[in-house]
Formats: C-alpha cells, structure tokens, sequence
C-alpha cells in the first residue's frame, strides 16, 4: 500500500545516507588497525597509507611476550574491576533514579538537580581529598578504590531517571490498586519497561570505568604489575620520545576489542528490547 | 526474575570479594635483614626495558641484601603522580627526576639533600667519578640534591649513504652542513619531490635546538637574578639561526608535525636529522645507514666562542620526603643502588643515553659502542641554567620558537618579548 | 468529606511509609554520592578560599575571595589571563561543537530507526569510536591532518587543491578538533536518542501516516516531543562534556595555534596537579567554570521543558 511504498523510500534512503556515513567513520579505525599490523619501515615510509605492504604480527607479539607487561592479565584485571562496578552501579543507580522519578517525596526534583549540580564542578579538584580518602579507608593501591567511590557517578542516574519519567503513571497507579508496594512496582512494571535503558547505563559504566584513565594510575604508583589494568598497563608501554607507532596502535586495539564485543553483543538487546507502551 | 536477581546479587558479592583481595602493596620491610626499596622513574618503552634489566642484574647481585622494587609512568603523568603523592607520604624511597627540575624541588623541599645520606652511608660516591659540570649543578643553596645517572642530548644523524653518494665530508660546522644539505637536496629532488635536506618539525624536539642555538651564538636562558634573559640581540640571533633553516635557506617544509622528520630521514627522505640520543635504537631499527655527528657549530650565526657548546639534560636520582622511618639501613641500601647503577650505567648507555659516571664510560663496554662518540665531546657538554624556577623563566619560549618555526614572516622581537612577558607574570606568581 | 480519626492514621501511616520507602531506594546512592561526590565538593570549596600550598602545607593561608578576585577582575595578572583565554576558547568549542553533537547523532539515530538493510551494522561501526581511549584518537588522527604526507591533504593535492595545515592554523585547528570529536564521541548521544526512538509507539506514526502527515511534520510534532526526556539528557551532558574538553586540544593541536585552542581545563589542570601547583587558583577556577555550567544547564532545562509541553 501507499505507507509500505513510503516507508520502502525511506529505508534506502536511510541506507544510502547511513552506508556513506559509515564508511567515512570506518576508515580512520581501518588505518588504526592496519598500522597495528604494518611494520616499522612500513609505517614511517608512508604513515597514512590504509593498508600494510607487508603484514606482520610483530606488534602483537611484542604486546604479549614482553615479561614485564602482562597485557592478558590487565584485561583480566579490567574485566572483573569494570564488571563489578557495573552490576553494583546499575543496582544503586536505579534504585536512586526510581526514587527520583517513579516515588514522591518532598524537595524530589530539587534534591535531583542538586545532586546533578555538584557534579558539574571538574573533578579534577577532587583528587587530592579522594586520595586521602582512601588512604585513610585503607584501600589505598587496591581495587576497591576503582570501585566503590565511582558508584556515586550521576551519568547512569540521570539516563535512568529520564527513562523511568517515561514511563505512563497510569501503570503505576494500577499496579498500586492491585496492592503492590514500591519495590513490587520497581520490579515488576518499571524494569522490565526499561530494559532498553538498563542496558544503555550498563554499557557507559561499564566503558567508562573501562576507560579510566588517571584515577587507577595513582592508586596503582606503588603497586605489582600483575594488579594494574589495562589503560595503565598500556600506557607504560609506549616510550616517551620514542614513539613505537605500531605497538601503541596494537595495544590500543587490543584495548578496546572486549569493549566492542560487549557492546555488539548487547546492543541487539539494547534497542531491541521490549519497547512498547502500553499494557501487555 | 527473582532467580536472576538472586544470582546477580551473588555474582556481585564474590566480585567484590576477589576485588577487595587485589592490590598488595609492597611495604618496604626489613624482615629477614632484606631491605625493600621503592624505586620510581618515568623510563617506559623500549629503553625502559634495558632499565628493567639493569634492576634486575642488581637485585641478582644484592640477593639477600636489598630488593628493589620499580614503578615506572609515562612521563606526562609522573610528575603529577610525584606532586599528589609524596607529600602524602605514598612515595618512593628513591626516583629519577629531570636535571632541570631538581632545583625547583629542592626550593619546596620535596627531596632530601644528600650528602647525609652518602656519608651515613659510607658509600662511595664523590664527584670526582661523574661529568663535573653536571654534578655541580646539582647543588641548591650549597646542599647537594642529586647524583646523575646519565646525560642526554641531541645530535645530528646522517645519512652515510648520501653523503658518499655525492662525495661529500661529514660536515663540520654550518656552512659545511647547509652546503651539504643543498647539494644532495637539488641532486634528490630530480627523482624524489619528497626528499629535503635538512627537514624540521616546528614541534619537537624544537626547544632542544633553540637551546643550542642560543647557547652557541652566545645567549643565556637566565641571568643571575633567575630572570629571563634570552630577549637579547644573541637570543634574536638563535631564532634566525633556526628558523632560517626553513624559511632561507629551504631544507625543509614548513608545518612539520612530530616524528614526520624522523620518518623522512628514515626513510632515506632526508639527509640530515636532529634527533635525541634517546633514539639512537630507533635509526639502528630502521635500517639506515648512518652517522652521528655532534651538533657543535651548526648554529652559530658569527665565530663565537661558545660556539661548541651542546645543550644536555640529565637523569638524576634523587631521594624524596620519605613516606617511612628513614633508618640508617635504608639510607645505605638507596645509596648502594645508586652506586651501583652509575657505575653499571655502560648498560643503561645501549638505550641511547651517555653515562654520567666516569667510572662507566671507562669501561670496555662503554668504549665498544660505535655511535656515543659521534654527540660530541664532552667537554662542550653545557646543562641548563641552575634555577628553582628556571622552567617558569624559560620554557615560555617555547611555543615561539614554534610559532616562528611555522611562519616565514615571523617578527623576533615580538614573540621573545611575548614570551618574556609570560616568563615574568610566572616568576612573579612562584616568587610569591 | 470528614476523615474519621481512622482514616487520617491510615493515610498518616501510608504517608510515612512511602517516605521511608522512597529513602530506603534513595539511601545506598545517597551514602556513597556524599561520602565520595559531595565531601570532596566542600573541600575543593574550602581550598579555593585558601593559598593552598600542595608541597608545604604548613605555609597555606587563607585568603578568603581571593583567588577568585584574581581570576576574576586582576586584569594584569597570569591567572586572570589564563581564566578568561581558556573561559574564552571554552566556550567557542561549546557553541560550535555541541549542535554538530547533538543533530548528527539525532539524524543518524532516526536514519538506523527506520530500519533498513544492515542497520545493526552500521549502528556498531558508528558507535565504536567512543570506546577509543583519547590517546588512541589521537594517535589515529593526527596524522591524517598533516601537511606533507597526511591523508587529508593528499586527498586535497589529488583534487588539485593547495595543503591545508590543519593543525597549525585557524579557523583549521578548531575544525579539525570538532571533526575529531565528533567522530569519537557522538556515539553516545546516538545510542541514548535511539534507544528512546525505540520506546515510540510505532502506532503513533501509522496514525499520522493515515492523516497525510508528511516525514518532517511527524518528526516535528510526534517523535521530538516524546524524544523530549532523552533529549534533556542528551542536551545537557553534551554541554557538560563539551566544557570539560581537555584531550583534544591538548594532543591535537597543543592548545595552538598561539594558544588560541587552550581551553580553560588546559589551565586548570597543571595548577591542581602540575609542579608550579597552586591548588587554591585552580579550584576557583573550577568552581567558576561550574557556576557557568549550572547556569547554562538551568536555561537549557527550562528550555526544553517549555519545548516538551508545548
């Protein structure tokens, strides 16, 4: 009919814009990947050429046989850290966005906006009082400092709360005239309608604390390389002046392979999920 | 869903649990008469490799006596780690530190001076057995702050190849180097419309070669007072004799960002490259047949009797504020390590480096390393002016040199003054 | 209507209960928010008010309204200098960078909502660069832009046109900062916009469909309006971000040229941190730059409001 026709010409039009876009996006990484396998002479002979002369591995394999840097072990090490912050964060986060969008209490909204506010100033100037913090708690150099302080991060919060405001209250109400009480509704009406959003916030948690960059570095100064994770560890590897461009390329790909795996596994869920209003 | 729940809030737990369990922190102990020491430096890569083979030989050596324990960070965020942690007391017991800045430290009293610890010690360390000139500069108001492990500088490296190739001499001072330069750039270009002569990222290591600049017409960074004082008719004189270079004598493009010199020279693009000593595995790597020649007269614009010099930096160690009870014990061990790596830093010189201790460069393996000699003569050696805010009053300089590097119609006075200007304001604020 | 005595109890009780509740979901995030968000957010306050002094803390002094009397008003004074150049370049990267942040990503997302051919594919390949490290794009980027042998300006040589030097000179270096940070970061917005373009009833659209409405009209008057929640955040944290820019012109163009890409966090960061530290300036420069964020985020917010309930 006329709608299929019309919704046919928008899709290769979509597919058209989308596939030009794509590849222009694509070709930066292509030549990131590449010259993680192109070889030394390869890469300073022609450094913006996309595709290696001759393949090599060697980059990779400096990456893991070197003794001193235990890349596998940095992943591993991020892996389990990012993971933990993540379930814990979600678990929080949605509880506090729950309660700041779903339940009514008085001052809510302002309470929010306020919490948002203080997070506004650079945390930069934070780091002096947070090291001391942990110092004083004793988790100084260990993993509980990469976990617990970043679990009061609003970013997830926010998103949450935005998704949860979606949500018709009439499904609330019914669900409070049926004789549930507030964490009935928590479990039973909001999360399974946010399924979409808790895998969007598990996602950014769980890069960004992938990510994190200069808070473990400090809590690492004094610690085993076999405790560091991956960003740190990498950063260790590249030499300050002389810059291995191939080595740094491969750690850097390697750095965000299970990141990518995560999120391509996930994303069929993440906007897949049940998304329809409604009562079903 | 409650399954779920159930098992993610298990899941968590033993997470949490493993997670708690990371993170030992080495504590320096004295258990069993074995020291433990921290030891921080900010050699990443594959130089810093050879460091960590250096520590290990050395804690092989010192079996049951001393251990140490090394961190190293990449040297963007060493020194913040430095400034966060040491004055609360989660530093090391010993670290490595640029030349230039241990005078600021000393003046905020972050290291130790250490002429206690050494004769506490009883360890031999005196500055007969290092590059005098750097030893002594290494003094803060009569105290000594620092033994130097090694020296590092730029140098030129050349193309064999090419020079033979057009039957050419190693040049000896400027007007050898630019002919040179010319000569096989007209003859290249026929063939190769990417090869230049002498090309020059405007960024790096551009503040090296400006120093030499002006150190070689006759300039000072500093004068007596600390303040800036490369705003002089010699400082002028150093700019042009750069950026000429470039935008007079045509050896190379403009706008080169980092590295795509070194690229250019090794891969045959250029006949002459200005690069550091720290590099020397890079060109061994790339596979050029090269040479190393010192930068010593290259950049004096008229006969002056600097014309020699060449601008080094130093690696040093020094001893932070301690984080722990600083023992007779210790004091020995860091000084034991100390020693020991300047006397056997012949094998820290395979990463490029040249050794401050004398007793190293005498070594036969020192002496078998075919390219240290080709930075020149030690005794041209010069270090940067001794001051606690030497990089407030100098380093403002920097981003003009590149910016004059960059533009063809640069106006000298202009920028120097500009730089000089900010030099002021920040002395002004650290003097406070 | 009259409550019996009973009645007022009952609801007295349900009262009280649901505040209990609402603590009881509220209380783990707020415990952890205070502890780690909010006592460092008054102790940073307390040092701006000092002459914080990192290395001896014995010689810190107070100051009182000092430091930002400094940043503030001390026209012939470094600091003052360095607030309003970096405030300055600050905001020329948020007002240019954040409509590109926000509408790419918007049409990108609505493109992928239609569904077509591959569209999970090219809904990874637009994503994956936000999860690059900065040192990571940077290293991938920088090279492209340069002269002599960068891709661009091969590109460009081929096409017959002159070399741009993209890093070295305006208004070239601002671009090349925005393209980059396009590239890695609008992904986030993209997948925030999109999963809330999921969440649309998609009998909504058949509905104006059925009415004639054109592509435009039911973008305009159907999915901006129920795209109204994730817009706020999107809106808002782009700003946010945008202010805090740091990695970019730092590793890109390094703060060049003439400084003119030395974004305020440039400034900030070397005073926290750096050797010649002076932690009460940087804090109050830190806090003035979040004054400005609060402010901006407050107009956006009833701005998007009047928007979403128009």
């Amino acid at each position: 009919m006329a709608i299929r026709a019309v919704q046919n010409k928008r899709k290769t039009m979509s597919f058209i814009v989308l596939l030009i876009v794509s590849i222009l996006w694509l070709m930066p990484l292509v030549w990131g990947l590449a010259t993680s396998f192109k070889t030394p002479q390869d890469i300073s002979s022609n450094p913006t050429s996309l595709f290696p002369e001759l393949w090599t591995l060697e980059h990779y394999q400096g990456l893991f046989n070197r003794p001193d840097t235990p890349v596998m072990r940095w992943m591993l090490n991020s892996f389990i850290i990012a993971g933990s912050y993540t379930v814990l964060y979600l678990i929080i986060v949605s509880f506090a966005a729950y309660a700041f969008s779903i339940l009514k209490f008085k001052y809510r909204d302002q309470i929010f906006w306020i919490i948002l506010s203080t997070t506004m100033i650079p945390t930069v100037i934070n780091l002096v009082p947070l090291i001391t913090m942990t110092i004083d708690f004793g988790w100084f150099g260990s993993w509980l400092s990469l976990i617990i302080p970043g679990l009061g991060g609003v970013f997830g919060m926010f998103l949450l709360r935005q998704f949860f405001l979606g949500i018709p209250y009439e499904l609330v109400e019914s669900a409070k005239i049926d004789g549930l009480n507030n964490f009935g509704i928590f479990v039973k009406i909001v999360m399974p309608l946010s399924k979409s959003a808790f895998l969007v916030a598990a996602l950014f948690a769980f890069m960004g604390n992938w990510n994190d960059y200069l808070w473990p570095l400090i809590q690492f100064s004094g610690v085993d390389a076999s405790m560091w994770t991956l960003p740190v560890g990498l950063s260790k590897i590249a030499g300050t002046y002389n810059y291995d461009y191939g080595l740094t390329m491969a750690a850097a790909i390697l750095a965000i392979v299970p990141v990518v795996i995560v999120y391509a596994l996930l994303q069929d869920k993440i906007i897949e999920g049940v998304a329809r209003t409604g009562i079903k | 869903m409650k399954k779920i729940s159930v098992l993610l809030l298990i899941l968590t737990m033993s997470l949490a649990l493993f997670a708690c369990r990371g993170g030992n922190t080495p504590t320096p102990t004295e258990e069993g008469g074995k020291m433990s020491l921290k030891f921080w430096n900010s050699l990443t890569g594959a130089d810093g490799s050879v460091m960590r083979q250096l520590i290990a030989q050395f804690n092989q050596e010192h079996l049951d006596e001393i251990e140490v324990i090394e961190t190293f960070t990449n040297e963007v965020d060493y020194y913040t780690n430095i400034n966060l942690l040491v004055p609360m007391k989660k530093g090391p017991d010993v670290m490595i530190m640029h030349s230039y800045l241990v005078q600021s430290y000393a003046n905020t009293g972050l290291i130790e001076p250490l002429e206690s610890y050494i004769e506490t010690s009883g360890v031999d360390i005196k500055s007969s057995d290092y590059i005098e000139d750097i030893f002594n500069s290494l003094y803060f108001e009569d105290e000594l702050y620092g033994v130097p492990l090694d020296v590092h500088t730029v140098g030129i490296y050349y193309n064999k190849d090419l020079l033979e190739a057009y039957d050419l001499e190693v040049p000896t001072n400027r007007s050898e180097m630019i002919a040179a330069a010319k000569t096989v750039q007209t003859g290249e270009k026929v063939t190769n419309a990417q090869f230049w002569g002498l090309p020059l990222s405007s960024a790096w290591p551009s503040e090296w070669v400006f120093t030499a600049s002006l150190y070689q017409n006759n300039g000072i960074e500093i004068d007596e007072n600390g303040d800036p004082a490369f705003h002089s008719p010699e400082g002028v004189q150093a700019l042009k004799a750069v950026t000429d270079l470039i935008h007079v004598e045509n050896l190379s493009p403009l706008n080169l960002g980092v590295d795509q010199d070194l690229f250019m020279f090794q891969t045959g693009k250029a006949l002459f490259h200005i690069q550091g000593s720290w590099m020397l595995n890079s060109m061994i790597e790339s596979g050029i047949n090269f040479g190393v020649l010192p930068i010593s007269q290259m950049f004096n614009l008229s006969d002056t009797t600097t014309k020699n010099q060449i601008p080094v930096r130093s690696h040093t160690f020094v001893v932070p504020k301690p984080s722990v009870e600083m023992t007779d014990a210790r004091q020995e061990a860091i000084m034991t390590f100390v020693k020991y790596l300047g006397d056997h830093s012949y094998v820290w010189a395979t990463a490029g480096q040249i050794p401050a201790s004398n007793i190293a460069r005498a070594t036969s393996e020192y002496q078998a390393l075919p390219y240290h000699a080709g930075f020149g003569d030690l005794n041209n050696f010069r270090i940067s002016a001794q001051s606690p805010y030497f990089h407030q009053a100098y380093s403002p300089v920097y981003s003009r040199v590149t910016a004059a590097m960059a533009n063809k119609n640069y106006n000298a006075e202009l920028l120097l003054s500009a730089a000089v200007e900010e030099a002021l304001l920040l002395l002004q604020e650290a003097r406070s | 209507m009259q409550l019996s005595l009973e009645a007022k109890r009952r609801r007295m009780k349900r009262v009280i209960k649901d505040h209990a509740s609402a603590y009881a979901f509220l209380l783990p995030y707020l415990i952890i928010f205070s502890i780690f968000f909010v006592f460092p957010f008054f102790y940073g306050l307390v040092i701006s008010f000092f002459d914080w002094n990192l290395f001896s803390p014995e010689e810190t002094s107070f100051v009182g309204f000092d430091n930002f009397r400094r940043i503030w008003f001390e026209s012939d004074g470094i600091y003052y200098r360095y607030f309003w150049s970096g405030l300055k370049n600050t905001l020329i990267f948020v007002v240019f960078s954040v409509p590109f942040l926000v509408l790419i990503p918007l049409i990108l997302a609505a493109l992928i909502d239609n569904e077509p051919k591959g569209y999970k594919v090219f809904r990874t390949i637009l994503f994956m660069p936000t999860v690059l490290s900065i040192s990571s794009v940077i290293l991938i980027w920088k090279w492209q832009f340069y002269t002599n042998g960068g891709f661009i300006n091969s590109v460009l040589l081929k096409l017959g046109l002159n070399e741009i030097p993209f890093l070295v000179s305006q208004p070239w270096a601002w671009i090349s900062i925005i393209a980059v940070t396009i590239w890695w970061t609008m992904g986030t917005n993209m997948v925030i916009l999109g999963a809330g373009l999921k969440n649309i009833d998609k009998t909504l659209y058949e509905a104006a469909a059925i009415d004639g409405a054109s592509y435009v009209q039911t973008f305009k008057y159907i999915t901006m309006p129920s795209l109204a929640p994730q817009m706020l955040i999107v809106m808002i944290t782009t700003v946010l971000a945008s202010f805090g820019v740091y990695g970019q012109p730092d590793l890109l163009t390094n703060g060049g040229p003439d400084f003119s890409t030395t974004v305020l966090m440039m400034r900030i960061r070397p005073l926290a941190l750096g050797t010649n530290a002076n932690p009460g300036i940087a804090t109050a420069m830190a806090i003035s730059m979040g004054l400005i964020m609060i402010l901006v985020s407050i107009v956006q917010a009833k701005i998007i409001k009047r928007r979403g309930d128009a």
